[in-house]
């Protein structure tokens, strides 16, 4: 039984992360965007 | 029973794989420097990191306690452990806290991967996230000594307490749940004890407290800050359904964005239902005390996190007229109960769930699929939260300045350049990350604590609480000032960051002490007479946390002592 473990495991993984990067979610966020331009750095955003 | 032993092993092994696969190239050589997150290489230990430096006491006795750790161990590797120990004790705790190793396991696994934990982790909010991790052990332990009475319980929740009480928000979440359960009916402590125990805990305010007391600002919060900070919806669900699932932080920058999609609300609702389930499951391990305790508190969390986006004007009237009210401005933290209770209890639901399954390797599989289900519903949450999370290297320029800071003979505290309170580094991908100027320099540094939010209605400005950072602030509206007022304010020298936004001010005749790629040093061309903490309030405060430390010790020694004799007196030992 508990061959089944993984398999299982992969299939419910691979689906919902297949399902994520359909929806553009899974990616790389690796920064804030750059604001040389702006006269302050922002600490974040509310919208 | 080995079998038993085996599923502990992999539990607890299960929940240190997961921390690491969440933080992921965090872990690597260098710095992670995220908005609140910033270590150094050796941080000193000054008048701020004890609450007497210019503005409010938000990260004490944090920093008082990460200078003390840094002066036997690198900034990089205490940075490291505490990121891996925010999520490795909040999945453990709940393996100690509930009965049965799949009960454990599944609320280790929600605890760590929730919205809560993983958009506080982006903040840089890891005083909060690990008195959030404690909260577990804390309450285990209070229950035993509800049972027991033994002071050594007492001693270990005084430890654990003042644990979780590396910033204010986290030492009032830790007593808030664990410590009134001493008092509750049932407990078998004596009443003078239960008070004991009560004042001990208590106590540990005070490195904050005090600071607070002797602060010119009166510590409320203006009501513009509570409206920037509260409560945000994550999605077209609405506040209050954001709020059930443990998110909402204001910041939608550090929100994952998974959070936004039909994942977000899915993962909500498999936890609240799970969480319904375990309900009753919750109530029996707990005893109804406890748990009508813990759930009264969550609920006040919870209902007051709504509220501040719901009904902004009077929570922001509320929040600005409470003395303190600085420290529930941002109305996310208030969640922290109501997440490790849904939690807890979800873990208990899934626990019942798979128990229903009569084949062994079947209910195994449910409950791996269970645990990996959760994790994949916050496919973000992986490899340093999606890559928010990763380490850089200080420029060499850093360290230079350093050293000349610290070896010259020219007095005056720093100011930091350009005026304002974050930075935004080329070298770290421009990542939003706070000055790290006071933690790197040896002197008291003056920098702006005004925070800049983006909202719909345009830039809003929260103003800050220095009395000095106030004044530097004006004289920037008067060109050609500059130079006086600092020197006016006990400020000899100007650090001046390059390659971030803002502009830099005229500073009139001031000495270039260092230039570099990444920053340039300036003295004052005359003496300056420095600012010093008056003796009465530095020596009170210190005295204060000296006796709380040495106190903490004698503690942790009598428990090292009493597990001493416990293993001689073991026959198997002896």
């Amino acid at each position: 039984m508990t061959l089944w473990i993984g398999p299982i495991i992969a299939a419910v993984v691979g689906a919902v992360v297949a399902a994520g990067a359909s929806f553009g979610i899974v990616s790389s966020q690796t920064a804030t965007p750059p604001t040389v331009d702006t006269p302050y750095v922002v600490y974040g955003s509310t919208n | 029973m080995a079998s038993l032993r085996l599923s502990r092993v992999l539990a607890h092994a299960w929940i240190a794989g997961l921390a690491l696969l969440i933080l992921g190239p965090a872990l690597g050589q260098g710095f992670v420097l995220s908005y609140d997150l910033v270590f150094t290489p050796r941080q000193d230990l000054l008048p701020a990191a004890l609450g007497l430096g210019g503005g409010l006491p938000r990260a004490v006795p944090q920093d008082a306690v990460v200078a003390l750790v840094e002066t036997v161990v690198p900034g990089m590797l205490v940075e490291e452990v505490m990121l891996v120990a925010v999520l490795v004790v909040a999945g453990w705790g709940m393996l100690r806290l509930l009965p049965g190793t799949t009960a454990g396991l599944l609320a280790g696994t929600f605890a760590i991967v929730n919205p809560f934990v993983l958009e506080r982790l982006v903040m840089g909010h890891w005083g909060l996230l690990l008195a959030y991790a404690i909260v577990p052990w804390a309450i285990a332990v209070s229950l035993r000594l509800r049972q027991t009475g033994d002071m050594l319980d007492g001693v270990r929740l005084v430890l654990l307490v003042a644990a979780g009480s590396l910033t204010p928000s986290g030492s009032l979440l830790v007593v808030a749940l664990a410590v009134p359960l001493v008092f509750l009916p049932g407990s078998a402590l004596s009443i003078s004890r239960r008070i004991a125990t009560t004042a001990a805990c208590i106590a540990l305010w005070l490195p904050w407290l005090l600071p607070s007391l002797m602060h010119p600002s009166d510590g409320s919060a203006d009501a513009l800050g509570a409206s920037v900070f509260a409560l945000r919806s994550d999605g077209p669900w609405g506040p209050i359904v954001t709020a059930l699932g443990g998110a909402g932080l204001w910041n939608a920058d550090v929100v994952p964005a998974s959070r936004a999609t039909f994942l977000g609300l899915a993962s909500t609702v498999v936890l609240l239902g799970l969480a319904l389930v375990g309900w009753r499951s919750l109530q029996r391990t707990l005893g109804t005390p406890a748990w009508v305790w813990w759930l009264a508190v969550a609920t006040i969390g919870l209902v007051s996190a709504v509220a501040s986006a719901l009904a902004p004007g009077p929570w922001g009237t509320l929040i600005e007229s409470v003395p303190g009210g600085g420290i529930l401005r941002d109305a996310h933290k208030l969640l922290a109960p109501w997440i490790l209770l849904v939690c807890a209890a979800a873990g208990m639901g899934g626990a019942r769930v798979t128990g229903w399954l009569r084949d062994r390797g079947t209910r195994i599989t449910a409950v791996a699929a269970l645990a990996v289900v959760a994790v994949a519903m916050t496919p973000d949450a992986l490899w340093g939260i999606g890559g928010r999370l990763e380490p850089v290297q200080y420029p060499g320029d850093w360290a230079s300045v350093r050293a000349i800071v610290h070896t010259d003979a020219r007095e005056g505290d720093v100011v930091s350049l350009p005026w304002t309170s974050f930075r935004s580094f080329d070298w770290n991908d421009n990542r939003t990350v706070l000055d790290p100027a006071p933690r790197w320099l040896p002197r008291p540094t003056v920098v702006s604590d005004d925070l800049i939010v983006a909202t719909s209605g345009g830039p809003v400005k929260v103003s800050g609480d220095d009395p000095r950072a106030r004044v530097i602030s004006e004289s920037l509206g008067a060109p050609g000032t500059l130079d006086a007022t600092l020197t006016s304010l006990g400020i000899g020298w100007a650090l001046v960051a390059k390659d971030t936004p803002g502009e830099v001010p005229s500073l009139g005749d001031w000495q270039v002490a260092f230039s570099g790629t990444d920053l340039v040093l300036y003295v004052a061309p005359e003496d300056v007479t420095p600012v010093s903490v008056p003796a009465l309030e530095l020596g009170v405060v210190a005295g204060v946390d000296a006796i709380l430390g040495v106190g903490l010790l004698l503690g942790l020694s009598a428990l090292g002592i009493r597990r001493v004799r416990s293993l001689r007196s073991d026959p198997l030992i002896r």
